[in-house]
């Protein structure tokens, strides 16, 4: 895509022109995913020509929002045995509505008749109690939503987020967990899920819980015991062990803190850039590969950017809402 | 006339050592003050510099020197400011590359009375929107828009597209990314293909 690694002398603008479509294109058609708003905001951290060139291509594209009224009158002519199809535009107009509720939600109120909508802003944190005695645990920057009916149906949905699940047991009415194409069956347990929509990743803290695909994604199931990390998407789903501190380290968020060990740089902004609308950028591949350790306070940004430079002699540059780390 | 400054620096100052604005703050006034005087800038661009190839180079100049310079401070007056910069930028270029006679660069009494022409394609835009965007996916080559519809209109994912009309999800990719440039180009209102050979 670059015309400066063909060495071709093609133009500037049009290079930076077709990095910031790809970009709006990414962001709008399917997957975009937490990291790749970090990577997103990496790049344009580069420099201010990588700046105008987004802002441009994302305000047109943003301007041709009003084509979306041309949905209904189309809709006949397109729809020619597609039935499955459909769902986006449905999907849309449910989107449409939750967002409608956010506002409301906001303030912790309830959306619907049964079902109950969660959101928390970044850098928030909230305990969700239901009637049940179950409870459940929202991180920073996520979306959830519950249902539960008269005959015991107990069904959260995760869409957005982490959050640590402690479930009460009830035999004849287990609780289930929607998440990112799979469902999380949990018998009595503590458990933290999370996901960046197209991912999920399950720690198993307590109990027992099964995990299978909604048959959305690929048939795949796993029944987890304490100490399994599992993480599965449409298609894969891997099993990985953890104990003592590494899995308390899952769960520490719950305290307000982040803890690393041996953990890169890279990873360890990304994790602070969940907390905080003040962001933390790394300059340099070799950079973000250093490792750092230690126990944070998950909003103080700052205070991690003065560690890495007494720790690894890392400089701080403060360029408005940014803390940009540079050798 | 003769004695042009290098970089007219008038609309930043008083010049700080830190940077007040924010990333969304300078973005909000490029989007709204500074692209929509995007059609009058490139013909102003076009006009003034013989090599048509080098106008969308000289475009991304200027949005990043009026942008470098609102991180310090927001100028008053986008229009003035962005066409200055641009008269500057291109009699910059006239000397760095000593290709075109000074004179070449219109002056700035000639540029006021471009500037105050009401821009008809704004107008248009405010009068009816959607025919305008209609008449745009018009203009896109076929695959492009196809792929564009699919996802925009009926929103469709790039992998939807993909197996709804059987071509893989890269050429999806390069069809969509095409279709939002082009469009991207119609809406701020380039190119009348009346340009000079």
């Amino acid at each position: 895509m670059s015309g400066a690694e063909t060495g071709l002398p093609i133009s500037r603008a049009a290079d930076l022109e077709a990095q910031a479509a790809a970009w709006v294109r990414r962001q709008h058609f399917g997957g975009w995913t937490a990291e790749d708003q970090v990577a997103l905001d990496t790049w344009l951290a580069v420099s201010v020509g990588h700046q105008v060139a987004y802002w441009r291509i994302s305000a047109g594209f943003d301007s041709t929002e009003r084509l979306t009224a041309l949905r209904g009158p189309m809709q006949p002519k397109a729809s020619t045995g597609r039935e499955g199809k459909q769902r986006p535009f449905t999907f849309r107009i449910v989107a449409g509505f939750a967002m409608a509720c956010v506002i409301v939600a906001a303030i912790g109120f309830v959306a619907a008749p049964k079902q109950k909508l969660y959101v928390t802003p970044i850098g928030g944190h909230e305990i969700v109690r239901l009637a049940d005695g179950s409870q459940i645990e929202l991180n920073t920057d996520t979306r959830l939503r519950t249902v539960t009916s008269v005959f015991g149906q107990r069904t959260a949905w995760l869409d957005s987020g982490e959050a640590f699940f402690s479930i009460e047991h009830d035999e004849d009415h287990p609780f289930i967990v929607r998440v990112a194409g799979h469902r999380l069956t949990d018998l009595g347990t503590k458990f933290v899920v999370r996901t960046n929509e197209s991912q999920v990743r399950v720690v198993l803290m307590e109990g027992v819980v099964r995990l299978e695909s909604d048959g959305t994604s690929r048939a795949q199931h796993a029944t987890l015991v304490p100490g399994d990390v599992a993480v599965a998407d449409a298609e894969t789903l891997s099993i990985e062990k953890k104990s003592g501190p590494e899995l308390q380290r899952e769960e520490s968020w719950r305290r307000g803190l982040l803890v690393f060990g041996h953990t890169t740089l890279q990873d360890a902004t990304a994790e602070f850039n969940r907390y905080n609308t003040a962001k933390l950028i790394i300059e340099g591949s070799e950079v973000a590969q250093m490792q750092i350790g230690g126990t944070f306070n998950a909003n103080d940004p700052k205070l991690f950017a003065r560690a890495t430079s007494t720790m690894l002699g890392l400089h701080v540059v403060h360029h408005g809402n940014e803390l940009i780390i540079a050798r | 006339m003769a004695d042009t400054p290098e970089i007219s620096r008038e609309d930043s100052t008083p010049r700080r050592l830190d940077i007040p604005m924010t990333a969304s703050e300078v973005q909000a006034w490029f989007v709204r003050e500074v692209l929509p005087l995007e059609t009058l800038l490139t013909s102003f661009l076009q006009h003034n510099w013989r090599n048509n190839d080098d106008v969308a180079d000289l475009r991304q100049d200027v949005y990043e020197r009026v942008c470098e310079a609102a991180y310090r401070q927001i100028p008053d007056n986008a229009k003035q400011f962005v066409f200055r910069t641009a008269r500057n930028l291109l009699i910059n270029r006239v000397r760095r590359e000593n290709v075109v006679p000074i004179e070449a660069v219109a002056d700035l009494d000639a540029l006021d009375v471009a500037m105050d022409t009401p821009q008809p394609d704004r107008t248009t835009i405010a009068r009816d929107e959607l025919r305008r965007l209609q008449k745009a996916l018009d203009r896109l080559p076929p695959r492009a828009r196809e792929v564009f519809v699919l996802g925009r209109i009926e929103g469709l994912s790039g992998q939807q597209i993909a197996d709804r009309i059987g071509i893989t999800k890269a050429t999806v990719s390069f069809h969509l990314d095409k279709a939002i440039r082009l469009l991207v180009d119609i809406i701020y209102g380039q190119p009348d293909p009346r340009r000079k050979p």
